[in-house]
């Protein structure tokens, strides 16, 4: 049953785009089909994560058929408590775009005719892309998928995003095509190193059985490692985030931060720890890096003056949680990078769809053009102030858990690593919590109450009741729209239940990493 | 009777998303969910209450935990005594609060989420109370620093809301990373969250004298900040703009209190813990009397009361850091009681004027009779007037302190001494802020009309209505009775042996709050009815100031350097790789002339070059 | 067994001689026929060449018949004169053999059919070009086969003379005279120099024959010196061929000069050609100096690849850019020589089918990028890139066929083969050479930039909306289909390509 539902899951949006292009001529229709195809997406993958018995290895939990003999590569698909998580939240996520697009669709960059049907196409093929990658447990295969989300994304911007500045969207498109290339090769190189040690790419047999050591071992994992910190992206190799996530359309940019991510984050979890031995010096560098990321990206937000920018920077600290999580070779640590991965997954799509709908409606994420809105849009405001809630970690919310239980697991590390470095990081780690808080309040103050920052300390003492003049709803933008509450509704659900009941992921992540990773702390 | 507790966290929470969802239906959706569901909260607050006060087994249950790597997380509820009369105390000052509201926030459009809100803090500061695994309770925690966010910032127009609250989040949310590191480390030295557990074993003793300092400290970093004491003591002063009802609740029941009551909770940390202890006992001294001063001082009738809220907190730590828990746990509940009942009095006097600035009331008593008796009541129990309940609890707390001074053994002697002159300053300033105040809102001529633009509707002062009118007397009924219950603290602790009345230090500290009151009263008679001391004002706290120079400022300027320096150092390795690819690919183009010869001569270097290379290889 | 009477297996020599002839009798059909009245007369040539290549084809797979898929050695014209050990064979056919057979059989059906579209403008005449193309194309078939160096020099020289001519067929094509000039210059002097490093090789091993050349270098008879200085200047000769750094400056104006057909027949068939004598000479005949020269190609192979790459970076002008772009591609087909210095003989010869499987896709997809250039060239012979735009709106069967060329060409799905063509050399340098396997995942990365622009164009909106005016000449349009779908079915099954082409070399 598994193997079916596993090849069905990559079949499942490849079939719909396939229809959906052909199709394209009848724009609404094939849109339409997109989004149904969407659907069915998501419901199977909920249909394969119910069946999936939360561990790999055992025989009928995976596929496993040989694909290039002469490489002995394998088609090796398999789903765990690592990344049936991660595959929910991609094909929620999908559904929610598709969903999104067919309701209003962008406008065409180039100003040609409307191509919605061919973005659709280009969606669903990303999501094929990287649903394979989240269950491939062949080094190359996972190698393969991770390539194909690239053209399709890189079309995404470069033929729908920012359509008042073409020079900026091609620049970040081409950028971010460029930077992922080149982490990936690297990767690929690092892979065929690990191969060459471990003898094989099956990951699972290398999780097991592969104890790495030796100067070639630590080449390895660094290319590896390298790779990954592209796409997650690592500080400082971040540079190519902010510009993709800005000037992507809307549904680019959430499926950018929301999905593309994780194929970073995930890859440290499920390929990247069980070739690297914690003695190394490099695991306390990657934790380092991933903590200044933190620091450092809530520092940007604090000085943004772009809403979408400011959304991208933030993405950069919350995965620095996740990195940090994975580099302290804890199971908690796995726990709370996959959480935190789910979350931000949530919780930045969410805020991107938010950003997208200012933009549809005030032509602009401009901070200093965007005042009031709790004046001017109420319900919107209202969500966006949620949003921004979950995304400082407010506890109760889904971005809390993962965050604090990066901090711990940072605490409570692996034994072989420096014990007094990683509480340091951790402490430096929770300043950055403090930042996040900082520039997330500050959004609120200008963009949705309005007026200007005036340090918080520069209050006399005596209240006089200043009242900035409200600007009542001006006449042709609407509050939000019922099919941007469609939109909304799933993430903003999910968020609340897994900030009240993170157990539901928690408990499988535990046991899946047990069982992956042996001799885990 | 576990579920029971559950429902009662989960209703507000309930309701607040009704009242969110349904609430601009209709008056009655708007009104009837958020009182409906606070007054049920409150029945359901005595039904589990009752039980568990005097002589009663704790009630510990666990309803789900999570298997998580090293210690799990639970979540379970504990109800011992200390949470029955926390839970009493919350709830009732709720539902008065959202009774209060009706007539305060009439026909105020936000009303939805403002009862939403109140809704969420009382399941939040409930789930502190109940919590008995420490991420609960963090989350508890936070959800309130949320709260008051929100609720201070109601007035988001006004520009101070928007930067109260902001600082009210910021700080206390830096002091809740204490918390979070304490339940980091007593997690990794206990293997388990559970407070009852951690506690248990604590008291149990085979710890060494301070061996637990850490997670002691960290916890008292988190109180510090939630509880608005020194240095951390600013946010709560500039947290006023928001509605005066929910001033009542953070400073009677929620919020704030929530600090004491977590020091209450984990005392057996503190016990083992004398360094934590002499902390509290130092930064309580120094808070009480900074802030009463304030209070003294400053022209605003709402910032008197939240200073001397910071004082009267101050002084419940300075019971508990000598080991007096009965002490300090009754001086909260009083507190609460005739704190909540000051603020909502505070708050009909503000909705009759229009204004919170003192120099604008006056001659109040005819205008508002109701208020006036109240208040009055009120004023009179923070300045421990013989026989309301402040009198008592304070009385109780000065004279532990004495005693831990002359023969304590918990903290040294000197801190014990410097806690308790502090103590008895502190209580004579007491009374003369309260009765400054009492006197300039009260009796004081009232001020020429229109002297103050007026935000209510009415250009005359006019007594609130009767949904405001009904929680300040039933108010009263605590504050003047409440002092029974230090006489017989049986009732509330079950068994044991409490030293709480001081019969010789009452005689002596009434007589300095008649003193005191005579001093005040001749003072105010020289100034002419007035202000007593007008000319004086005190400058803004000078820390406000330090944190502006000491952080605010070097953030931003770090901010802005990040900034500069992601898009001029960072980006420009990107650029530059490409510009180099580039560069490197016009030197080439050069030799590529398109003249034959020169291609000839390439080849041939090329064939030498490799035949050389040969030559090394071999 | 002193086996004197030289015994000849014509069915093995079959597909060459096949060719051959096909070309005489090409040649005469075309002069006896004299000037064609009709386009479908004018296509006779190209038919009759299609016809023999196929033939050639038959007989080859009847190879397979014989079990050389199997690793069996099919030899003849071997040395009767040696009387003592197995006598060494100048023609052999085993599964190398056959696989660049393979290669160049369809690369050559593939320009035959690109060679129809210069019967429009008439100006070819399409006698002479055929004819020249299986001659050369038959040098082609006998490098894979020879076996000695006597053999592979001089069939290397029967690919490249019909070359010079065929690049400068078209009449009063002053460019294309010139760009012929610059190829036959440049590789005269390669070929000197190819010819004193056989001498050289003669010199210290007694033998023309690889397997004795090898047999005395593992013995240790023979100066080593002379024999390594001997190897490296053969593989000048063969590096002019493959176009490597720095013998490739003759590519770009020979490509441009030359007609598309002919520039696609350079980059596929002729190259291939190069990287066979490569393989046979180092592979067969020097793997005992392996130490030698595989550092001199590993920087050879890194050079490579980086100067096609940036200099492509600043092309325009389409058949330029692929022509840079193959140049980049033989440095990346070069990095399995570059990472077998410490390898012993039979990992040598592993590895280097590394660079056959890359060869082998390089020629489906970059053939097909060549089809396209030529259906372009029939409305744009000026070949701006921005000529390319909005080609899939307007020839969505062209564009396709181009876009698909272009993202395999730079590795990336949906042109998975390509891809994986990448990995498979990636995983051959990985651990030998990992240093070399960076600089290559630079330079994919680099690469990727012009492609990537060329790819925008191709969906941007056309300048001039209006009908279209290509013309698309059957046959071209058959080789586009048939390069497109070879690379779409193995993007599906990549192992129907690599597994059989991977297998080639490992004994």
């Amino acid at each position: 049953m598994i193997p079916v539902l596993l090849n069905g899951l990559l079949v499942a949006p490849a079939v719909f785009a396939l229809l959906t292009a052909v199709l394209a001529r009848r724009e609404r229709l094939a849109v339409a089909t997109a989004a149904a195809g969407s659907l069915v997406t998501f419901g199977w993958s909920v249909w394969l994560a119910v069946e999936h018995d939360g561990a790999l290895g055992e025989a009928g939990s995976t596929v496993d058929a040989v694909w290039l003999t002469a490489l002995d590569v394998h088609w090796a698909l398999g789903v765990d408590g690592i990344s049936a998580p991660l595959v929910l939240m991609t094909t929620l996520v999908f559904a929610t775009a598709l969903l999104s697009l067919f309701r209003h669709a962008p406008a065409d960059a180039e100003g040609g005719p409307s191509r919605t049907a061919s973005l659709a196409v280009l969606l669903l093929v990303i999501e094929a892309g990287v649903l394979g990658a989240f269950l491939a447990l062949d080094m190359v295969l996972f190698f393969v998928f991770f390539e194909v989300a690239l053209i399709p994304m890189w079309f995404v911007i470069n033929a729908w995003g920012d359509a008042y500045d073409a020079r900026a969207r091609r620049r970040a498109a081409t950028r971010f095509l460029i930077f992922t290339v080149t982490g990936s090769a690297v990767m690929l190189v690092g892979f065929l190193v690990v191969r060459a040690e471990a003898g094989t790419f099956d990951i699972v047999r290398v999780a097991s059985s592969y104890t790495p050591s030796g100067a070639t071992a630590l080449a390895a994992s660094v290319l590896v490692a390298l790779g990954l910190a592209v796409k997650t992206p690592l500080w400082p190799l971040h540079i190519w985030l902010p510009d993709a996530h800005s000037k992507a359309p809307t549904v680019g940019s959430v499926v950018l931060a929301a999905v593309l991510l994780k194929l970073g984050t995930y890859g440290f979890l499920r390929f990247w720890m069980p070739v690297t031995s914690p003695e190394w010096l490099l695991v306390p560098v990657v934790a380092a890096l991933a903590v200044v990321g933190i620091v450092y990206a809530a520092l940007a937000c604090l000085a943004q003056t772009d809403l979408k920018r400011l959304i991208a920077y933030s993405s950069v600290g919350h995965m620095g949680f996740v990195v940090l999580g994975a580099a302290t070779f804890t199971v908690g640590g796995v726990q709370a990078a996959v959480f935190a991965s789910v979350a931000h997954g949530l919780i930045t799509g969410l805020l991107f769809f938010l950003a997208g709908s200012i933009k549809d409606r005030y032509g602009t994420t401009d901070l200093a053009r965007l005042k009031v809105l709790y004046g001017k849009v109420p319900r919107l405001a209202g969500v966006f102030a949620f949003a921004a809630m979950a995304s400082l970690g407010l506890p109760g919310l889904a971005g809390f858990w993962g965050e604090m239980l990066a901090i711990r697991a940072a605490v409570d590390q692996a034994a072989a690593l420096p014990e007094d470095t990683y509480r340091w990081l951790a402490f430096v780690a929770a300043l950055g919590v403090i930042l996040t808080s900082a520039y997330f309040l500050a959004l609120i103050r200008t963009m949705l109450q309005g007026g200007p920052v005036t340090p918080a300390t520069e209050v006399d003492s005596t209240v006089e009741l200043v009242a900035d003049t409200v600007p009542a709803g001006e006449p042709g933008v609407v509050d939000a729209r019922g099919s941007e509450w469609v939109t909304w509704a799933p993430l903003v659900l999910l968020t609340l239940v897994l900030g009240v009941a993170p157990g539901l992921l928690l408990t499988p992540v535990a046991d899946a990493t047990a069982s992956f990773l042996v001799g885990l702390g | 009777m576990s579920w029971v507790v559950l429902l009662l966290v989960a209703l507000p929470f309930a309701s607040a998303a009704l009242s969110l969802f349904v609430g601009h239906r209709g008056e009655v959706a708007e009104r009837g969910i958020a009182v409906g569901a606070s007054a049920i909260g409150l029945g359901l607050a005595f039904v589990v209450a009752f039980p568990h006060l005097g002589d009663a087994t704790p009630l510990g249950h666990v309803f789900a935990r999570t298997s998580a790597a090293g210690p799990a997380i639970e979540l379970s509820v504990y109800v011992d005594q200390l949470t029955a009369a926390m839970l009493l105390l919350a709830h009732t000052v709720a539902f008065l609060v959202q009774v209060y509201s009706l007539g305060y926030m009439a026909g105020d459009p936000r009303y939805p989420s403002y009862a939403a809100l109140i809704s969420i803090f009382t399941g939040a500061m409930t789930l502190v109370v109940v919590a008995d695994d420490l991420w609960v309770l963090l989350v508890g925690w936070e959800l309130m620093g949320m709260c008051s966010y929100f609720l201070i910032s109601h007035h988001w127009e006004l520009r101070e809301a928007r930067a109260g609250a902001v600082k009210a989040f910021l700080m206390t949310r830096t002091a809740d990373l204490g918390l979070l590191f304490a339940i980091i480390v007593l997690g990794v030295r206990f293997d388990t969250y559970r407070i009852s557990t951690i506690m248990g074993e604590i008291a149990d003793g085979g710890f060494g004298r301070d061996e637990l300092w850490l997670p002691a400290l960290l916890v008292t970093a988190a109180v510090i900040g939630k509880s608005a004491q020194f240095p951390l003591h600013t946010w709560l002063p500039d947290a006023m703009p928001g509605p005066t009802p929910i001033s009542a609740l953070i400073h009677a029941a929620t919020m704030v209190a929530a600090g004491v009551f977590l020091v209450a909770r984990t005392f057996p940390l503190y016990l083992s813990a004398p360094a934590a202890l002499t902390t509290l006992a130092l930064v309580a001294s120094l808070t009480m009397i900074i802030s009463a001063t304030y209070a003294l001082f400053t022209n605003d009738l709402k910032r008197v009361l939240a200073w001397s809220t910071v004082s009267q907190l101050a002084y419940m730590f300075g019971a508990l850091a000598v080991g007096a828990y009965a002490a300090g746990v009754l001086h909260l509940l009083a507190h609460g009681a005739f704190k909540a009942l000051l603020f909502l009095a505070a708050g009909s006097v503000v909705h009759a004027v229009g204004t919170t600035s003192m120099s604008a009331m006056g001659g109040l008593r005819e205008k508002l009779p109701d208020t006036f008796v109240t208040m009055t009541v009120g004023f009179g129990a923070l300045a421990g007037v013989v026989p309301l309940v402040g009198f008592f609890t304070k009385d109780a707390v000065i004279g532990s302190v004495w005693d831990a001074a002359r023969h304590g053994h918990l903290v040294w002697p000197w801190v014990a001494w410097v806690l308790f002159a502090s103590t008895v300053l502190t209580a004579v300033l007491t009374v003369a802020y309260s009765l400054r105040a009492w006197l300039m809102v009260f009796l004081t001529a009232a001020p020429p009309l229109a002297a103050e633009p007026a935000v209510s509707e009415a250009a005359e002062p006019h007594e609130a209505p009767l949904s405001m009118k009904v929680p300040l007397y039933l108010l009263t009924v605590p504050t003047l009775l409440g002092g029974l219950v230090v006489v017989y603290p049986q009732a509330v602790f079950g068994d044991g042996e409490y030293h709480l009345v001081h019969p010789g230090l009452a005689v002596v500290m009434t007589l300095l709050v008649v003193a005191t009151a005579l001093a005040v009263a001749w003072q105010w008679r020289r100034s002419g009815g007035r202000d007593p001391w007008h000319p004086f004002v005190l400058p803004h706290p000078a820390v406000d100031r330090v944190y502006a120079v000491g952080v605010v400022r070097p953030v931003r300027w770090l901010a802005r350097t990040v900034r500069a320096g992601d898009r001029d150092v960072i980006d420009r390795y990107a650029d530059g790789a490409g510009a180099a690819t580039r560069g490197l690919g016009w030197v080439l183009r050069q030799a590529q002339t398109g003249n034959v010869q020169t291609y000839l001569m390439v080849v041939v270097v090329g064939a030498c070059a490799i035949a050389v290379a040969a030559g090394v290889a071999s | 067994m002193t086996g004197v009477a030289q015994h000849i297996d014509w069915q093995l020599i079959a597909p060459p001689v096949v060719m051959a002839c096909t070309a005489v009798v090409v040649l005469l059909v075309d002069a006896f026929a004299g000037a064609p009245r009709t386009r479908g007369q004018a296509l006779v040539p190209a038919v009759l060449t299609v016809a023999g290549l196929l033939a050639a084809g038959g007989y080859a797979l009847g190879a397979l018949a014989r079990d050389v898929g199997g690793g069996a050695v099919r030899e003849t014209f071997c040395a009767g004169s040696v009387l003592e050990g197995p006598a060494p064979c100048s023609f052999a056919v085993d599964r190398l053999t056959l696989v660049f057979w393979g290669i160049v059989l369809f690369g050559a059906v593939v320009v035959a059919l690109l060679g129809t579209a210069a019967v429009a403008e008439g100006r070819t005449p399409q006698g002479e070009w055929n004819f020249l193309l299986l001659c050369s194309a038959t040098g082609a078939m006998v490098i894979a086969a020879s076996r000695d160096l006597v053999t592979l020099l001089v069939a290397l020289e029967v690919v490249s003379l019909p070359a010079f001519a065929m690049v400068g067929l078209r009449r009063g094509d002053r460019r294309a005279a010139e760009a012929s000039v610059k190829f036959f210059l440049v590789s005269v002097v390669s070929t000197a120099v190819a010819l004193m490093g056989i001498s050289f090789l003669y010199g210290a091993s007694g033998s023309v024959f690889l397997t004795e050349i090898d047999l005395a270098l593992s013995t240790g008879s023979g100066p080593r010196e002379v024999a390594v200085v001997g190897a490296l200047l053969t593989v000048v000769g063969l590096a002019f061929k493959v176009a490597a750094v720095p013998f490739h400056m003759w590519v770009p104006d020979t490509y441009v000069g030359a007609p598309v057909a002919v520039a696609a027949y350079l980059s596929v068939v002729s190259k291939a050609a190069g990287f066979v004598g490569l393989i046979l000479v180092l592979a067969h005949g020097l793997p005992e100096l392996a130490d030698a020269w595989s550092p001199v190609l590993a920087v050879l192979a890194a050079l490579t690849m980086t100067v096609g790459n940036v200099l492509a970076l600043w092309q325009q002008h389409a058949v330029r850019l692929l022509a840079w772009s193959s140049v980049a591609q033989a440095g990346y087909m070069l990095v399995p020589f570059g990472a077998v210095a410490a390898a012993s003989p039979e990992e040598i010869s592993a590895v280097l089918s590394a660079s056959t499987g890359y060869l082998a896709v390089y020629a489906v997809i970059n053939l097909g990028a060549f089809a396209v250039a030529a259906v372009v060239g029939t409305r744009y012979p000026a070949q701006r890139l921005s000529d390319y735009r909005g080609l899939i709106r307007e020839e969505p069967g062209a564009g396709w066929a181009l876009a698909f060329a272009l993202v395999a060409l730079a590795g990336l799905p949906p042109g998975v083969i390509g891809l994986l063509a990448k990995v498979v050399v990636f995983s051959s340098a990985a651990g030998p050479a990992t240093w070399l396997a960076l600089v290559m995942a630079v330079n994919v990365a680099i690469g990727l930039v012009y492609y990537a622009r060329w790819l925008m164009e191709l969906f941007r909106p056309a300048g001039a909306v209006g009908g279209s005016t290509y013309d698309v000449p059957n046959g071209v349009g058959v080789a586009i289909g048939m390069t497109l779908t070879a690379g779409v079915v193995f993007s599906v099954l990549p192992g129907l390509l690599l597994d059989p082409v991977l297998a080639t070399l490992t004994p």
